[in-house]
Parts: C-alpha cells; structure tokens; sequence
C-alpha cells in the first residue's frame, strides 16, 4: 500500500515537472511512467544493495536516461525533456539542507561529511545521465554505419 | 526564390529560439545545420555558445554570409525545443518559402497566452508536495509544504524586474519557502522541518543547467558545459543562503 502511495506520488511529482518546464502536453503520461520506473527502481535497488542510496541513485538514473531515450524515438521529441523531469525525484535534497544546516550551526566535520554525501549523489546521477548519453550516440553511430 | 542571407536569418532565428528556451548546444547547431542543407546549401558551420550563435555559410560558388546574435534572456519552455525541431525535420521533406517558415517560427516563438495562472501555481505547489511522502515522512508535512510553496512561488511571479537579475529569485524563494516552513513548524502544523523546507524550494532546483551541462559536456561542447554547470552550482547555492538566511533570522 505504502509503495503504491509512493509510486503514485512519483507519477504526480514527475508531471508536475513537466509542466513547470512547459514540456509538450502530448509527453505527460509518458513523463509521469518514467518518474514511476525511476521510482520503483530506485525502491527494489535500495532494497537489493541493503540501503546503499549512492548505488540505487546510479542505477536508477541509468533505467531513467534508458528509458527517456526510448520513449524520446518514439515520440520524435528531444531526450532533455524527458531526462530533466525524471531525475527529479532522485534529487539529494535532504542530504543538501543538511549540509547547510550543519554548517550554519558550526558542526563543520558533520557538515562537511553531508555535502560528500551530496556531491556523491548529484555526481552519480551525472554520470548515469552521461553514460546513457555516450551509450546513444554510440548506438547512432553504429546504426550509420550499418545502413552505409 | 530564396537568397542565402535570408536561408542565414530563418536559421539563425530558428537556433535563437532553441537555445533561449533551455536546449543543449549540439542540439542548436544540428538545427541550423539541417534547415541550411534542407535549402541545398553546400557548406555551413556553426558556432554556439550559451550566450551567442555564430553561423556562417558558403553556396559553393564564390559568396558566403555571415550572422551573429546574441541571446540576452533565457527560460525554460521544452514544448518550443520540441516544436522548432519537428519544423527542421519537416523542412527536409517539403521545403517552405522564406516569408512561410518565418510565419511559422514567429507562430512557435510566441507561442500560445497562459491563462490558467492561479490554478496552475496551486497544481505545482500539491504536486511538490508529493515530495514528502517520497521521502517517508509523515504526510501531515503535505500541508506546510503546500503553503510554503505556494507562497514561494506567488512572490516569485510579483517581484517584477527583480526577477530578472540572476540568482537573485533564487535566494528570496530560498528565503520565503524557508520562512513559511519555519513558522508552520514553530506553531505545530509539520515534524520535519529539514524536508518541509527541501520540498518547498524544489521547484527551483536547476535541473535543466544540470542536465544540459553534462549533455553539452559529452558532446565536445567544454564552454557551454563549464558555464552551465557553474550557473547549476550557484543556484543551488543561492537556495540553501536564502533557506540559512530564513533560519539565522528566526532560529
């Protein structure tokens, strides 16, 4: 019940995104099944690598740029659209207000350990978007080359 | 028939378009690119920064012409990136007249009015809140976070020709959204305070200059990437100073 919530939530937060970036009406649905994916991704791999939040970040990112690519070629509209709104869950906002609370009360080890913290998740989900993007024009490449 | 200056302008504006609306670099050059072949153009090469386009192109029989603009504002509207590149790749198929396809960019760049003002910034402020429930707390926070929000972003929409100072908006959402969460909190209506004020402020997150960062950067395009993600890095900043300026104040 709790994960339905959850997964619900996503849907909503994902589309809510979506149109405070203006993306095109038609992608809404599409918007909000990749905020799901992302989301009930990133719940099965917190599970799968007992609470490791940089990892599931990782990978859920990964699923997320998967599945933007796809839904982006079918339905001939830019990936940015896609990509932008469903990282949005993944976000390290927590870990980020922490940083700033911590440093703010003069705890600057505590501090400082949370915005490693941060770093390490914002820094992962880049690098998934990154790879997928790689992975993309690599995928284009060889299909010239096939069809050449 | 069409002179190359005028192919030049319906590119150029076309690639203004697209970047002053939040698109990556590759994606404007190949725009350009492709509505200059789409003319029967021989050679064409481009020059995009996050603030400028360079482009400049040659017929094959001696003449080549130059444009340059600069782009001075930039915000966020996906559905104009989508459009402008449905139009360049409908340009291959069936090539317009130059008074046609500016038509149409003008139709795309002005896009339709927004009416549902009020409405919307409530829907955006419910939708936020979502967040609380993503983050397991207890979903009493929803209500904090809705007014939090929505306060956030109604001062946003009035502050006029403040807001168009960079990083400037981003510090007094910081500041509001951190307020109202602060003062629901000190009166009992929320028992997160941390994820009150994290969900409030993130309609602000910069997730287009992240992501446009790292796409230009595996792309080749090292200016735009460095400058899109220091514009991602301070705006982040901002947020928490506006939020710690809110909790210095009333702590």
């Amino acid at each position: 019940m709790n994960i339905l919530l959850e997964l619900l939530a996503a849907f909503i937060i994902v589309i809510t995104f979506g149109s405070i970036f203006q993306a095109p009406k038609k992608s809404l649905w599409l918007l909000g099944l990749t905020g799901t994916i992302c989301w009930g991704s990133f719940i099965i791999l917190e599970q799968l690598t007992s609470y490791n939040v940089i990892i599931a970040s990782f990978i859920s990112s990964v699923i997320v740029g998967i599945c933007s690519e796809l839904f982006a070629r079918i339905m001939k509209m830019p990936v940015t659209i896609f990509v932008i709104a469903g990282i949005i869950p993944l976000v390290p906002g927590v870990p980020a207000y922490n940083t700033m609370l911590f440093i703010l009360q003069g705890e600057y080890i505590k501090g400082l350990e949370k915005g490693i913290n941060t770093l390490m998740i914002a820094g992962a989900i880049a690098f998934a978007i990154a790879i997928v993007g790689a992975g993309a024009r690599y995928h284009k490449e060889f299909q010239k080359k096939i069809n050449s | 028939m069409i002179t190359p200056k005028q192919i030049l302008n319906i590119a150029a504006y076309a690639g203004d378009i697209i970047l002053s609306n939040g698109g990556e670099i590759y994606r404007t050059e190949d725009t350009m690119n492709r509505i200059c072949y789409a003319y029967g153009i021989k050679y064409v090469d481009s020059l995009v920064t996050p603030t400028g386009i360079f482009i400049s192109i040659d017929d094959g029989d001696g003449s080549s012409e130059t444009i340059v603009k600069r782009i001075h504002k930039r915000r966020i509207n996906l559905t104009k990136i989508s459009q402008v590149n449905n139009f360049s790749r409908n340009l291959q198929k069936k090539v317009l007249s130059y008074q046609a396809a500016m038509a149409e960019l003008r139709a795309i760049n002005e896009g339709k009015p927004k009416t549902k003002l009020k409405f919307g910034l409530l829907f955006i402020s419910f939708g936020v809140s979502m967040n609380v429930i993503l983050m397991r707390a207890n979903y009493i926070n929803i209500i904090p976070t809705i007014l939090a929000s929505l306060g956030a972003q109604i001062v946003i929409k009035k502050m006029g020709f403040l807001g168009d100072i960079n990083f400037i908006p981003e510090i007094v959402a910081g500041f509001i959204g951190g307020f109202i969460s602060l003062f629901c909190y000190k009166h009992g209506l929320g028992d997160n305070l941390g994820i009150i004020t994290v969900s409030a402020i993130l309609p602000f997150v910069p997730g287009v200059a992240l992501t446009n960062s790292i796409r230009d950067a595996i792309s080749g395009d090292l200016i735009s990437a460095t400058s899109r993600g220091i514009e991602a890095t301070l705006i982040a900043i901002s947020l928490a100073v506006g939020a710690a300026i809110s909790l210095g104040v009333l702590y």
